[in-house]
Parts: structure tokens; C-alpha cells; sequence
């Protein structure tokens, strides 16, 4: 059976009252979802948290979800970005303004540095950036935003959100030449 | 190289079956759970106040409209009564003899009492329009014994009654049979079969009976009843009596955060009180039926509260402006939506940290103004002479205004770091200020003289909408009013 007609069965389930249906989709896609919490929060008791809290909002927004204008995977990560970034507009301070015009969209790392990288590695170094720089990172490389979209989200300019990437891609490059992410330990 | 393609992937479509380390921990979904079913649980208490309230107010019309049906008459009522009521019709006969006071020496048939038609006819001229006077009354029937000084009435529309009267004047009869022979003469002017004529006929006799305002009839008819030993009907012991209160008192303001703004606070130690206020209260009372008051009440109040929770700032040297300071534009929450606020925060010169991560524990005071308008019903459960006790229920708007805000406390975790500026810039926003409610209370009322009386009351008082409302952020009032009053009735 495709993995989209087992989701649509278990949130059938769900809506039918079935709470094992809902614990099965949770954890088919707990793992995924606490990735994404954890790219957008700093510490892995707040990426725990949002994700509670997003699998709430999933529960009660269960009877909403549409399958013919996508899967599930898709429309609950929207709702697991949407909460982190609901959170992290509330409690952190606004996002540093630089305008800066000229930038480099990938992160050019040398071979050596990358030899070892893996999805571990990488989140820590990710985890490491200030609250500005890795949720546009997030959004615009991993989540697939535009500017304009970040930019509307986070109530910023384009230009904000083109040089908090910009800087994040800096600095993503000095950590990954200084090998940083080894030393960065917190979702061991 | 890693391109943002790679990156994508990397996160996107890698399996993470083997990444042990992205298992979530057990009380992640526990903690779901529990909120899911708290929902439900939640649900479960709000139907139960709906039946309830929807039994009570069933009780009380029932009670209400057993009391009126069962109520001595009111003044339209009393002249049916005295239609279908034979004691009340027999009574008012008695009046009029009475008032003659007549003594009858003589047997003598005196006919049908003029004035007991008249009565009969101010009743149904009233009451039925006209309908009943197409039956004539049989005079005939009607006789005075003066051997035992009785005096036989009966009329064809009521059970035949009968009555001792003590007839003292002659003259009295005399005119009562005028007045008899007035009516019979009025009466032989009209036709069996035009009612109209009939009515226009009884009708020429009602402005004699109408002279007379209900409560003297019933006032005469007692003193008659009293005269003859006979107990009196009860009259209504209700007055509708209004009153002026005016109280002051104290209340508790429970702010009632939904899961998601409690969830979304959390993890930043979010604390608040409830909100403490005193109130001053006016309140015209007006009774409507036994046992039964309608109560609108304008009420002043003023409420404080204290918020509190941590905010995570990085300190950069680099931003510094002077004097080693950053300035932070902080969101803060409090129990009604956010604040905005400007934190300055000082490095000392032991710190030498380029960026040193802070955490600021901010505490705001609250404070507001709100005026309230209720609209209640007031049902007497317990009543003694000097004593009472109600039930409240009602319905009211309250309106908040003059919302203050003071951020009164910044602590920082490094004692390296201090605040040297701390204000307010923003007040909360998505504010619905004027929110309508439901209340339930007891009213306790103690009468010190006859027009004079203090009280106490507890009310409990709950929004129908949210104070605060932003996506899936709300917040609910409910709160707790307990206040002393000076009642005044006149």
C-alpha cells in the first residue's frame, strides 16, 4: 500500500475516534518532524516542545486536511515550520537589518571538511547560528521558501532576508572549515 | 561541495530509520495525549453548566408561573375573580348591603339587589365583553327573609349562595329597591334578543361600580368579611417595591490561557496572577412578582495583576552603542496578549565575551479599568421577616479601558550584565474590550427598617467571548465578585 494511502487510513482512523491511529502517524513521522523542530529551535527541549505542540494543533486540524492538495507529510511540516516560527517571532528580538546586496547561494565547503558530514553534523552546525541566520537558512535552503515569502513571514525586508542568508552561509562555511560541529554536542 | 540542493535532500529525503538520536522522547506524545483528551474533558464541564443553566431558568419560569397562577389577582384579574369566583361575587353583593346596613322588619321579596346586577355587569362588561349579559338575572329568585334577617341572593351564572346580614336601615332598602326597580325598568326596556341594546343597557349602570378602585372593593369586602367573622381572603402580600443599591466590594479575576498560548509560554517559564480588584457598584431593584426581582447593575472596577517569564537575548559586543550597552526590543507576554518593551542592557568590564548568551527574567504589572453592566433576575429562596436570600442570574457587557502596563523587573542570569533602562513601548494589542457574560450568584439581604436594608453578594461571572484573541492565542475571563450593599426602597 502507498505510503500516502496508509496516512489517509490512519487519519480516517483518527477522525473516527481511533487514538492508536494517531499515535501510528505520529510515529511514522516523529523523527522527520523533530528534525525540523530541531533545525528551527535552539535546544532539543524546545524542539520537543514545539513539536508537541504542533501535534496538537495536527490533531485538531486533522479534519481539515485535504489528500488531493497534498500529502501528509507535506501539510503537517508546514504546521511543525509554522509553530517554530510562531514561537521564535514571539520570544526573540528582531532580526538584525543588513543590507547587503551581493551574496553567494552556496555554501562552498571544502572536500576535506565534508568528507565525514552527515544530517547529524550538519543540524549541529546549523544549531549553532544565531536565531536570525539559521531560521532564514531553514526556511530559503531546507524548507523551500522564497524571499519574499520569508520576508512576509517574519514580518522582514527581502533584502533582510537575502543578508541573513547570506551571513548564515558565512558562517556555516567558517564553522565547517574549523571542523566547529564537532565540538557542538547538544542533541547527542 | 555542498549546494543548497545537497542540503535539501540531506534533510528532506534521507531515511532516518537508523537515527536513533531523532526519536522523540516518551513524554512528547504522552503530553499530547493528555492534551488532546483534556480537550475533550474540557468540553464536558461547559455542557454540563449549559444543562444546568437551561434547568435552572426552567425552574424558575415554572416556579414563576405556579406563583402567578396560584398569586392573589391583580387588579384586571380581580374582576374576572369576581366572575367566576362565587365568594368574591357573593362578597361584593355583601358590600353594597352592608353599606345600606338596612334592618328589615317586614318580610319583603326585594327582587335581585340593583347593585349586585351592576356588579355582575361591571364583570362581564369587562371581562367577557358583554357576552354574559344575554342572560338576565332571575330576580325573582332573589328574596329577603326578614323573619331571620337573611338575605337570599343567587343569580343564574354562579352556584347559589347565601349570606347572613345584619339589615339596619330601612331608608337603604328603600333606595336598593329604587335602584332595583331602576334596573328592571332599564332591563324591560331591552329585548331577549338584541345584545346590543342589553349591553348599552348594563353598560348606563358601570360607571357607578367603577368609582370604586379595585383595592377599595377588596378593602370593603374584608371589612364586611371581618364584620362577619368569616376569614377574609388573603390580599396579596406582594408590593412591587423598588430599591436603590449601592455596594463596594472586592474581586478575583481568573484569566483562563487556551492550550496553545499555554503551551506556546511554556518554555519560557511563563507565570501570572490573577487579577485583584475592588469595585463600586449601583443597582436599581425592581420586584415584578412574589418572590421574583429584576436587578440592573452598573458596576466600576479596577484590576491588577502580575505577569512574568524569561527572554533569551545574545549580548554582542559588536552592537554596543555606548557606555557598553545593547538595547533590546523585547515581545513579552502577559495573560492578555503581548507587550512590547525596550530593555538596555549594561556589560560590566570584567566581561570581555564577544557575544555572551543572557537570559533576562522580565515582570510586568498590569493594571486596568473596566465598567459593567448586568441585567439580572433575583429569585427569593429563603425569606424570613428581616431576612433573604436569592439566587442571581443574569447577563451582562463589560468594557475595559485605562490598560496600564509597567515593566517593573529585569533580572539577569549574569552578574556581569545589568539593566539600565527598562520601558514599555507597545501595550497589547488584539484586545476585544467589551465582552458579554453570564452570571450566577446568591444574594443575601438583611432589613434593618421597613424601607432600609444591607446585603451581601457572591457572584460568579464568566465571558462568552475571549479577552484575547490572535491566531490560536486566546484567552477567557472568568471571575469571582463578591461585594456589600446598602439598599434603599421606596
Amino acid at each position: 500500500m502507498p505510503k500516502n494511502s496508509i496516512d489517509i487510513k490512519l487519519i480516517q482512523e483518527t477522525l473516527s475516534g481511533s487514538t492508536a491511529a494517531f499515535e501510528n502517524l505520529y510515529r511514522r513521522y516523529s523523527k522527520h518532524h523533530l528534525l525540523i523542530c530541531i533545525r528551527y529551535m535552539k535546544s532539543r527541549f524546545d524542539a520537543e516542545d514545539m513539536l508537541q505542540e504542533a501535534y496538537i494543533k495536527i490533531y485538531k486540524d486533522l479534519k481539515k486536511f485535504d489528500s488531493s492538495k497534498g500529502t501528509f507529510n507535506t501539510w503537517s511540516s508546514r504546521i511543525i515550520i509554522n509553530t517554530c516560527l510562531q514561537q521564535l517571532r514571539k520570544f526573540r528580538s528582531k532580526f538584525d537589518i543588513v543590507d547587503i546586496l551581493e551574496m553567494n547561494t552556496d555554501i562552498s565547503v571544502s572536500p576535506d571538511a565534508m568528507e565525514n558530514m552527515n544530517l547529524k553534523d550538519l543540524t549541529k552546525v546549523i544549531s549553532t547560528l544565531s536565531d536570525g541566520y539559521r531560521t532564514v537558512f531553514n526556511m530559503y535552503v531546507i524548507d523551500g521558501y522564497s524571499h519574499k515569502e520569508i520576508a512576509d513571514t517574519l514580518d522582514i525586508s527581502v533584502s533582510t532576508s537575502k543578508s541573513q542568508l547570506m551571513r548564515a552561509k558565512q558562517n556555516l562555511k567558517k564553522k565547517f572549515s574549523n571542523n566547529e560541529y564537532a565540538s557542538v554536542g547538544i542533541y547527542a | 561541495m555542498l549546494d543548497n540542493k545537497n542540503i535539501k535532500d540531506l534533510f528532506n529525503n534521507a531515511s532516518l530509520e537508523d537515527q536513533d538520536w531523532l526519536e522523540p522522547s516518551d513524554s512528547v506524545f504522552s503530553g499530547i495525549e493528555e492534551a488532546i483528551y483534556k480537550n475533550e474533558e474540557e468540553k464536558k464541564p461547559l455542557l454540563f453548566w449549559l444543562v444546568g443553566v437551561g434547568l435552572l431558568l426552567c425552574c424558575l419560569c415554572i416556579s414563576t408561573w405556579a406563583l402567578n397562577k396560584n398569586k392573589p389577582p391583580s387588579e384586571s384579574l380581580k374582576i374576572e375573580n369576581q366572575k367566576s369566583h362565587p365568594n368574591i361575587e357573593l362578597n361584593t353583593s355583601n358590600e353594597i348591603t352592608s353599606n345600606a346596613k338596612s334592618d328589615v322588619s317586614d318580610h319583603k321579596e326585594v327582587g335581585n339587589d340593583p347593585n349586585n346586577l351592576n356588579d355582575r355587569s361591571v364583570v362581564e362588561s369587562q371581562n367577557n365583553d358583554l357576552k354574559n349579559a344575554s342572560s338576565p338575572p332571575i330576580i325573582s329568585n332573589n328574596k329577603l327573609n326578614t323573619q331571620s334577617n337573611q338575605l337570599k341572593i343567587s343569580t343564574p351564572t354562579t352556584n347559589k349562595l347565601s349570606t347572613t346580614l345584619d339589615i339596619t336601615s330601612t331608608e337603604k332598602i328603600s333606595s336598593l329597591k329604587k335602584s332595583k326597580n331602576t334596573v328592571i325598568e332599564k332591563k324591560s326596556a331591552t329585548t331577549p334578543n338584541n345584545n346590543s341594546n342589553k349591553s348599552n343597557g348594563l353598560k348606563s349602570t358601570l360607571p357607578t361600580r367603577l368609582s370604586n378602585t379595585p383595592k377599595e372593593l377588596i378593602y370593603k369586602r374584608n371589612t364586611i368579611i371581618n364584620n362577619q367573622k368569616i376569614d377574609p381572603i388573603v390580599e396579596s402580600t406582594f408590593e412591587s417595591i423598588a430599591s436603590l443599591k449601592v455596594g463596594v466590594g472586592t474581586s478575583i479575576w481568573n484569566f483562563h490561557l487556551n492550550d496553545n498560548y499555554t503551551s506556546a509560554l511554556n518554555p519560557a517559564d511563563f507565570s501570572h496572577s490573577n487579577g485583584i480588584g475592588v469595585n463600586l457598584n449601583i443597582a436599581y431593584e425592581k420586584t415584578i412578582a412574589p418572590s421574583i426581582a429584576i436587578i440592573s447593575t452598573v458596576t466600576l472596577e479596577k484590576i491588577k495583576y502580575q505577569s512574568g517569564h524569561n527572554s533569551a537575548v545574545t549580548y554582542d559586543t559588536n552592537s554596543e552603542l555606548i557606555d557598553q550597552e545593547n538595547e533590546f526590543d523585547l515581545t513579552m507576554a502577559s495573560p492578555m496578549g503581548f507587550l512590547e518593551s525596550q530593555v538596555v542592557v549594561q556589560r560590566s568590564i570584567d566581561s570581555t565575551d564577544p557575544q555572551s548568551d543572557l537570559i533576562l527574567d522580565l515582570h510586568n504589572e498590569h493594571e486596568n479599568y473596566n465598567v459593567d453592566f448586568n441585567i439580572a433576575m433575583l429569585r427569593q429562596i429563603i425569606s424570613t421577616k428581616s431576612f433573604s436570600t436569592s439566587l442571581h442570574l443574569g447577563v451582562g457587557i463589560n468594557h475595559l479601558f485605562g490598560i496600564n502596563n509597567k515593566l517593573s523587573e529585569v533580572n539577569i542570569n549574569n552578574a556581569n550584565y545589568s539593566t539600565t533602562l527598562k520601558s514599555i513601548t507597545g501595550n497589547q494589542n488584539n484586545i476585544n474590550p467589551t465582552r458579554p457574560y453570564y452570571n450566577i450568584g446568591l444574594n443575601a439581604q438583611k432589613r434593618i427598617t421597613s424601607n432600609i436594608g444591607v446585603g451581601l453578594n457572591a457572584l460568579y461571572m464568566r465571558d462568552f467571548t475571549s479577552v484575547y484573541s490572535d491566531q490560536d492565542f486566546s484567552t477567557m475571563i472568568s471571575r469571582y465578585m463578591v461585594h456589600a450593599s446598602l439598599k434603599y426602597a421606596f
